[in-house]
């Protein structure tokens, strides 16, 4: 299979898995996971280090997570939040972006989306396989009976947020290489990944499956995205 | 009924100054645009859907009379008509289908559809293509003419909202948005009052796009960007979604992103995405000043 | 109630009464209001046109081209049409002229906007055959320098030709099809090669990797004797000629300019060949001011000189100061009559208002850019090279 469809196909997966992760286990959708990727490229530009590059994802991942438990009550309002953080990302970038010029990096390690994307797959099923997928899916199908039951669900909701987001700028890192960097590169794969998990959630499927349905429907949007749009 | 006749004369006291000069002539419609999208999304958050693609009911019938527009004055009213009847449509689809939380997503998620699908259309009329990116030309009408249309259209849909709020279908509408289940049990009739807010949405939205349309004298696929489906909501949030507020707020947000815009391109971005960061604080906080000032008033 | 509210009234009131008055002040300046769009999607480009619009105000005091003295403005514009017109309104209240603004949609209604105020306005970018027929409908006060979509068409035309290629494909961006469609139009009925396909990559934004399976599609589909005409001209394009390589493609490329007719972005980008279009070169000296433009641009912003975008808006900023006779009217008339020197050449405007390129004192330039260096192809009179097949 041509490798350009395998990293258009990855890229995809990725942000849908790390979209539906955000909702079903953070009850939230993570609107500031576009403005994360476009960060990853930044970067790449400035600083090309990868460890940095996700170690930054996971730190405002954690922000986020923990702004969204002091303040919001609601999806909707920490939807809202993370929309607003997303933004505000994108208007740092443009302030940071000060050339009239796009900025490129000199290597190119968009392939590496591929695995990336994989080891995200791979871990996901792995913690929902484990003794751990129990607890992961008494939080989606219903997080306050999770935590009568002593479940730690902020603490999942944390760790969720965090290396969600860390993903989405590592994302954005490794892409970087074959893409012109500007404050809105990640938009389209952040819609991409909001319509691949909305349409996989009308599948009405939780834990291990649900992931695997992410991945196929993925790889048809890859296939048919141009139909669809 | 005092209270009501006040803010009026303060919304038309506002139009007739700023008719004084072009510029606030101009600035006063597309206050009044974004004013009526904001009344336009109280309708519908009155019987409790918030909406996040607003973007879609207020664009998708102008957008297909422009492009109609293309062909005849008839095609394009023609065109109207049948945009307004499928996006009233689609939009009781999806709150039937839908919870309130999916109803923000879904309606999200269909406008953002809409925005990049649109430049998709596309066709050769006399020789050259028209559509695509560039969009479609609208008809225009002289300022002075459109000052008088976007104050009288403003002033009937804050009355037509008001009046609504304090009828039988309002306190129905108020009792589906706080609790849908407990309406049900009482006999209202869920689907109607559905309907009826989205219907009411829809006229306002509506309105407002043929505005929009004829302020700018052409509407691109850009009529449906997200930006223009936040706006009501934050518009809203600072309103503490007491409508009058909310049509202050409208008109302020407008303002200061020229003013804020001006000092520094892109200012107005931050100061959305600081309210949306804050909004459950602000929210909160507005809400309850916002319960008092109705508390005195009644 | 309204104890609070009639305070509010009158500082409105009188707000609107101080700037109204401010408006009237005698003055013998002139004043070049400039639409960029320094945030959303075109921002990059933004730059580059505020900073040539302020080195444009610098030259014509220094080569004293204007009988005035000349004040550039700028505004945000943003990427939508909404944004431009406000931009629009905002500097019609200083500005005698008015140049700029990127899309074509947001070109369109800046024209609607200047027939609104009577404020005459200059289009550097965009090239929307409905600009034309504005003018044609009536409205007079719009006038456009930069290419029309026929002039993009003539260009890759004019670069088969030269290339002597057999077969091309076209290679279009689907958010930009009405642009693309009319290019390919102008120039597939007057050419001799075959066309052996024709594809659209969608935008980013709607499917953020079709660009590469399309490339990958491309390159299967064509040769080395095959010219891959590609018609995006933003950031896009750069990423699928970096595709089609990495695919094996093997065809010549040539672009419609934009981005990939940035020399600083092809070395940037390390591409190993590529023939583009632009509105002029540091090497392709049209006017005296070719080579202050890129000179002194690069002097004082410390980059090199934007190609298309930027010339375009110094020259449009210029023009506005050789043409302007004190009112709108008159300066009508001497646009519609006159000759107005640019760094991208001498500039007449054709009854649609359009600037008439192609004739011999205003000819865009393509070039190809190979091994670091760039040669130019056309005009005949400036070329250095000839199209170098791989």
């Amino acid at each position: 299979m041509a490798l350009n469809f395998l990293v258009s196909f990855f890229s995809i997966a990725l942000m849908a898995l790390l979209v539906s992760t955000n909702f079903r286990i953070g009850k939230f959708l993570n609107l500031s996971l576009g403005g994360l990727f476009a960060a990853g490229g930044y970067i790449a530009y400035f600083t090309p280090n990868p460890v940095f590059a996700a170690l930054s994802g996971l730190l405002f991942g954690t922000l986020l997570s923990l702004a969204i438990s002091k303040i919001c009550r609601s999806v909707i309002e920490a939807t809202v939040l993370s929309l607003g953080a997303g933004i505000l990302i994108e208007r740092g970038l443009e302030i940071v972006h000060r050339s009239s010029y796009y900025y490129f990096v000199d290597f190119d390690y968009s392939t590496y989306v591929i695995l990336l994307g994989a080891v995200s797959y791979l871990f996901v099923l792995g913690i929902y396989l484990s003794p751990l997928g129990l607890k992961m899916k008494f939080v989606e199908e219903d997080h306050e009976l999770a935590e009568l039951y002593g479940i730690n669900t902020g603490m999942i909701f944390t760790v969720t947020t965090s290396l969600a987001s860390a993903c989405a700028v590592l994302a954005g890192f490794l892409s970087s290489g074959s893409l012109a960097i500007s404050p809105t590169t990640g938009f389209g794969y952040l819609i991409s990944g909001i319509i691949v998990s909305a349409l996989t959630a009308q599948l009405r499927q939780v834990g291990a499956v649900h992931y695997l349905a992410l991945l196929a429907i993925s790889f048809a949007a890859a296939r048919f995205m141009e139909v669809l749009i | 009924m005092k209270r009501i006749v006040a803010e009026t004369a303060v919304m038309l006291s506002l139009a007739v100054i700023m008719s004084l000069s072009p510029y606030y002539s101009w600035l006063f419609v597309l206050m009044s645009i974004y004013s009526l999208l904001t009344l336009s999304w109280l309708f519908m958050r009155k019987a409790g859907r918030i909406s996040m693609g607003h973007s879609f009911l207020f664009g998708f019938p102008v957008f297909l009379a422009s492009a109609g527009y293309s062909f005849s004055s008839e095609v394009s009213i023609q065109l109207f008509i049948a945009g307004c009847a499928l996006s009233f449509v689609i939009f009781y689809i999806f709150a039937e289908m839908t919870g309130r939380t999916a109803f923000v997503f879904l309606t999200l998620v269909f406008s953002i559809f809409v925005w990049v699908s649109s430049p998709k259309l596309v066709f050769e009329k006399g020789g050259y293509l028209t559509g695509g990116e560039v969009g479609f030309s609208f008809p225009t009408i002289s300022q002075k003419e459109l000052h008088i249309l976007t104050g009288g259209t403003l002033t009937l849909f804050y009355l037509i909202y008001r009046i609504i709020g304090e009828s039988r279908a309002g306190y129905f509408m108020r009792a589906v948005g706080d609790d849908e289940t407990a309406s049900k049990a009482v006999g209202i009739d869920l689907r109607k009052i559905k309907a009826l807010s989205i219907l009411l949405s829809g006229m306002t939205a509506w309105s407002a796009g043929i505005i929009y349309g004829l302020e700018f004298g052409h509407i691109s696929p850009e009529i449906f960007s997200v930006e223009i489906s936040v706006f009501p909501f934050i518009a809203s949030l600072i309103g503490a979604g007491n409508p009058f507020a909310s049509v202050l707020s409208s008109f302020g947000l407008v303002y200061l992103s020229k003013i804020l815009n001006s000092m520094y391109p892109g200012l107005m971005g931050i100061v959305y995405a600081a309210i949306l960061i804050l909004s459950p604080k602000i929210g909160w906080w507005v809400y309850v000043k916002g319960k008092r000032l109705d508390e005195k008033a009644g | 109630m309204m104890k609070k509210i009639i305070p509010i009234l009158l500082l409105i009131a009188v707000s609107v009464a101080i700037t109204g008055c401010s408006q009237e002040a005698e003055k013998r300046t002139l004043t070049v209001g400039v639409i960029v769009p320094e945030t959303g999607i075109f921002s990059p480009a933004g730059k580059a046109m505020k900073n040539a619009a302020y080195l444009a105000e610098e030259h014509i005091k220094k080569y004293g081209l204007s009988e005035y003295q000349v004040r550039v403005v700028v505004a945000d514009g943003g990427s939508t049409p909404e944004q431009a017109k406000s931009a629009f309104m905002e500097l019609a209240k200083s500005a005698d002229v008015i140049v700029g603004a990127y899309s074509s949609d947001q070109a369109v209604v800046c024209a609607e906007a200047a027939k609104e105020t009577g404020k005459i306005y200059i289009v550097s970018v965009a090239s929307t055959s409905q600009l034309e027929r504005a003018v044609k409908d009536g409205n007079r006060y719009v006038f456009r320098n930069a290419y029309n979509t026929t002039y993009w068409g003539v260009l890759a035309g004019e670069f088969l030709e030269i290339s002597r290629a057999e077969k091309f494909y076209f290679v279009g961006y689907d958010p930009l099809k009405t642009f693309n469609q009319g290019m390919l139009k102008a120039f597939e009925e007057k050419t001799n090669a075959e066309k052996v396909g024709e594809i659209y990559y969608l935008s980013t934004r709607a499917s953020p990797n079709d660009y590469a399976v399309k490339a990958e599609q491309v390159a299967g589909e064509t040769d080395k004797r095959t010219v891959v005409i590609l018609g995006d001209p933003g950031a896009t394009a750069v990423q699928f000629v970096k595709a089609y390589r990495q695919a094996g493609g093997e065809g010549l490329i040539y672009s419609v300019g934009g981005v990939l007719g940035l020399p600083k972005t092809l070395k940037a980008v390390k591409i190993d060949y590529i023939a583009f279009q632009s509105a002029g070169l540091e090497n392709a000296e049209k006017t005296d001011l070719t080579k202050a433009y890129f000179n002194d641009y690069r002097e004082r912003y410390g980059e090199e000189a934007n190609n298309y975008a930027g010339i375009l808006t110094y020259d449009a900023v210029l023009i506005a100061a050789q043409a302007w006779k004190g009112d709108s009217e008159s300066t009508i008339r001497n646009l519609e009559t006159g000759e107005f020197k640019g760094a991208a050449g001498i500039y007449r405007f054709s009854s649609n208002h359009q600037a008439l390129w192609g004739n011999d004192r205003l000819k865009g330039v393509i070039a190809e850019y190979l091994d670091g260096r760039i040669e130019i192809l056309y005009p005949e009179e400036l070329r250095t090279s000839d199209v170098t097949w791989p």
